[in-house]
């Protein structure tokens, strides 16, 4: 690949915009805790759609999306299969989104708190931020290795005559900025910076998938993965070691992808910051029509990387274990875009990872602040300004871990199913905790922690004890989900027999935000 | 197989020509709401001049 200057300057302006842009929106935070959180609930539909698409793909994606390709052959375009289902069954039927809306919570812990009292916000809170710290940890080393291998940068270089590692700097390079206007402007940078980045990224995809499929036809691909995988490659059904999905996963992602689009940190704290419940469910719908197709386009990128680049020709020697299987595609796509074009791609996908990163920082530093912090400090009264700035040193500090953590844990998995089991932490038992508290007035708090404990344990056994056969790990997780509901109607009703009330949300307090 | 491949191109073809006719819909609403967003929060008192009250605090619904 030819880099000229321009491929620079296209990247370097954009993105210095997008960063200025996004810190003068401290301006319009004017101190308030709820303008930094959920952009003073204004956001409407269109904006909310396009900053949730942009927030959920970042180069983490791209890489995890288009690892599932080389592993799974075509029958990883179940995944837009199952991306297009969750967005439906949320944003047609309005399960749960609307209700939710409508109770004025912030976060998921300001709502177990409104339903099921403080003890279990705090409880419900530690589950949460277990969960998408796991998951955050994986993103700064995800962008810096894209990067690296995008550019076909050396695998190190000497300062001093040290060697050192291209893929920390590079990540160290690219996070840095992100976390800097997240820290000045909470959710109005990141919806207005996601906008920006949502609009670059996607004409940049759609031009690389056009360039993609001139450099590999559909048909050499369906060849290849004949060749491959044979039936494995195409029907997502099948199941054998590390190839194909089988029918615990697709149970387990048909539970993920409802339940996940609802509780999960980032996309939780879009809905609270729509304008209206009815704003919060048409995001859903209209999201339905630009993910599948986003991850279609990634898929494509990864099984033309798998039929172009075969591995024996990547130095991936200082990258951590696991990560040697992901720089296929950005390899394959440095070496197939012309001038212009690569730097056009480069701003767009390092507009991708900052949409993505700071969604996420911001979403983990809510939890840790709202749900575990300010609850312990009750008593003490905390001015809107002082949260702000604790908000603030939170998400600072994430970010060092993160960065820290991702540099030194290797994967014994696809990256996909440590992301998604990172979460089944959480979601089994927020799933149930938040359907019945939405939908039945019985549910209590003695339901409520059963679910959680039931449904986060054998996500975590599968992370601590990293079972081999991943079929066991998707069965398990599956079952995770089972466990959560059936553990919160029967906690109900042990609650109820020991005389337990369950808190209405009509007559809560609200709680603290 | 056959028919899964031929299941798999054109689910290719659906999803990412959907998307890109959504994209273009949410690039040029999305410009308009942002409009809006920065129109309404401009519009919003300073938090030393607003009450102090937190949202859900003594009720439903913002």
């Amino acid at each position: 690949m030819r880099i000229t200057l321009i491929d620079w300057i296209i990247p370097v302006v954009f993105l210095t915009a997008i960063a200025v842009g996004g810190m003068l929106c401290e301006r319009l935070v004017k101190g308030n805790i709820d303008h930094f959180l959920v952009a003073g609930r204004k956001i409407r539909k269109f904006l909310l759609a396009a900053a949730g698409s942009a927030a959920e793909v970042g180069l983490i994606a791209v890489m995890f999306i288009a690892e599932e390709a080389y592993t799974r052959g075509l029958s990883a375009l179940m995944l837009p299969i199952l991306a297009l289902y969750g967005q439906v069954i949320v944003g047609f039927t309005g399960f749960c989104v609307e209700r939710y809306r409508a109770t004025g919570a912030v976060t998921m812990g300001h709502f177990a708190e409104m339903r099921y009292g403080r003890a279990f916000r705090v409880f419900s809170g530690a589950f949460q931020f277990t969960a998408i710290l796991l998951t955050i940890a994986m993103f700064p080393i995800a962008g810096g290795t894209f990067l690296t291998y995008l550019l076909n940068l050396p695998s190190n270089f000497q300062v001093w005559g040290w060697a050192v590692p291209t893929v920390p700097v590079v990540t160290a390079a690219l996070v840095a900025p992100v976390i800097g206007y997240t820290v000045a402007g909470g959710t109005i940078s990141v919806a207005f910076t996601d906008y920006a980045q949502f609009a670059i990224a996607w004409v940049s995809m759609a031009v690389v998938t056009v360039i993609v499929l001139l450099n590999c036809s559909w048909g050499t691909i369906v060849h290849s993965v004949h060749q491959t995988f044979g039936a494995l490659g195409v029907n997502p059904f099948l199941q054998e070691g590390i190839k194909g999905y089988g029918i615990f996963w697709i149970g387990w992602m048909l539970c993920q992808y409802v339940w996940g689009n609802l509780v999960w940190p980032p996309i939780n704290l879009r809905i609270a910051s729509s304008k209206e419940p009815k704003a919060a469910r048409q995001m859903f719908m209209i999201t339905a029509g630009l993910m599948p197709g986003r991850q279609g386009m990634i898929i494509l990128w990864g099984l033309a990387a798998l039929v172009m680049v075969p591995t024996a020709v990547l130095s991936v020697e200082y990258l951590p274990a696991g990560w040697e299987r992901l720089v296929r595609m950005p390899y394959y796509l440095g070496t197939i875009m012309p001038p212009v074009v690569v730097g056009l791609f480069l701003a767009g996908m390092i507009a991708a990872e900052m949409s993505n990163v700071s969604a996420y920082f911001m979403a983990s530093s809510a939890i840790a602040t709202q749900d575990i912090i300010f609850p312990w400090l009750r008593g003490r009264e905390l001015s809107s300004k002082s949260q702000v700035r604790i908000n603030r040193l939170v998400l600072l500090s994430l970010a060092v871990f993160a960065y820290v953590f991702g540099l030194v844990y290797g994967l014994n998995q696809t990256l996909f199913t440590y992301l998604m089991m990172s979460a089944a932490v959480y979601t089994p038992g927020a799933g149930a905790f938040l359907t019945f508290g939405l939908y039945s007035k019985r549910a209590n708090v003695v339901g409520a922690f059963a679910g959680m404990v039931a449904g986060g344990i054998l996500p975590m056994l599968c992370i601590v004890l990293k079972f081999e056969n991943p079929n066991t790990q998707f069965m398990l997780a599956f079952l995770s989900y089972i466990a959560a509901f059936v553990a919160m109607i029967v906690g109900t009703l042990v609650g109820e027999r020991l005389g337990v009330k369950p808190l209405s949300l009509a007559r809560s307090s609200g709680g603290n935000l | 197989m056959k028919a899964w491949e031929y299941f798999w191109t054109g689910w290719v073809v659906v999803t990412i020509s959907v998307s890109w006719v959504a994209a273009v819909i949410c690039i040029f609403g999305g410009a308009i709401d942002l409009h809006h967003l920065i129109k309404d929060l401009k519009a919003m008192p300073q938090e030393s001049e607003a009450e102090d009250a937190m949202p859900g605090e003594g009720g439903q619904g913002q």
